[in-house]
């Protein structure tokens, strides 16, 4: 594919650009604060690859690399946004859901309990729902309201884990994190889904 | 053996380390027992497969398509000649 690009292969650019603008602009997205930044961020991108291609040295995958260029121009545009505008509401929204438990504590048996910390109110069996429900396309928009609603590192690490299927170690190099910080978020990210689908499916199943 | 060693509400927070095979053997083990005597963490764990499996599903329809031709432009012109 390198070799390709670097020869000038004008289908292998194509395919290229089709493959990932998609994932990058919605990885753009959650750094900037518009549409229109995010498609710039992406452009410019594009041509830094090109241009970079030459010197890439191949310490990491072309997929990588591209990425790696995007989250740096995506992450610098949008601390220059922030520097900008005053401190949103949302930010004070992001601390309070990257740390403490992510399944509700009403939901297991109080301290004092013989057996505190088991099960009080179980998990529902939605998963047992036939497929063309839990692949719905209602479902897939009770998914994507939830992921909209996470905060930006959390969407990114599940958009491009469970969206995109990328592996573990491609989403640390891409986003500059660490492995047990990527587990972290994904883990934070999961549950939240997680927990909407059950409320979601709720009237549909019978608790156990 | 009693479930005593990791209470659900700890089991739950180990799920995706668990699912990522990030645990040593010793808590693997400990989850693995867990979930031998504990059918809602069987569900739960269930819960999580089917929230992945969901997610693997959405569609990019929001995202535009590509502008390719500018880039396309800008491609030939960085690599023009070679080919």
């Amino acid at each position: 594919m390198l070799a390709l690009l670097r020869a000038g292969d004008e289908n292998a650019f194509r395919g290229l650009v089709g493959r990932y603008d998609r994932a990058m602009r919605r990885l753009a997205l959650s750094f900037v604060a518009s549409a229109s930044v995010a498609d710039e961020v992406v452009q410019e991108t594009w041509l830094a690859v090109i241009q970079g291609l030459d010197g890439f040295e191949g310490r990491s995958s072309l997929k990588t690399w591209m990425f790696q260029i995007l989250v740096n121009r995506a992450r610098s545009r949008g601390a220059r946004e922030q520097r900008t505008t005053p401190m949103s509401s949302l930010m004070a929204l992001d601390a309070s859901v990257e740390e403490g438990p992510t399944v509700d504590p009403d939901r297991f048996l109080p301290a004092g309990h013989p057996v505190a910390g088991y099960w009080a109110l179980t998990p529902n069996r939605f998963f047992e729902l036939p497929e063309e429900r839990l692949l719905a396309e209602e479902t897939s928009r009770v998914v994507a309201e939830a992921i909209a609603r996470l905060p930006s590192r959390q969407q990114q690490v599940i958009g491009l884990r469970d969206v995109d299927g990328w592996e573990a170690e491609e989403v640390c190099a891409s986003l500059g994190i660490s492995a047990a910080n990527q587990r972290v978020l994904l883990h934070r990210a999961r549950a939240a889904v997680r927990a909407e689908l059950e409320e979601y499916f709720a009237a549909e199943v019978v608790n156990a | 053996m009693s479930l005593g060693d990791l209470p659900c509400v700890d089991f739950v927070e180990l799920a995706t380390e668990y699912l990522e095979g990030a645990l040593s053997v010793e808590q693997r083990l400990v989850m693995e027992r867990h979930l031998a005597f504990c059918a809602p963490c069987v569900d739960y764990m269930e819960q999580m497969r089917a929230t992945i499996a969901a997610t693997g599903t959405l569609r990019e329809e929001d995202v535009p398509e590509p502008v390719v031709e500018p880039l396309m432009a800008a491609f030939r012109a960085l690599t023009n000649g070679r080919s």
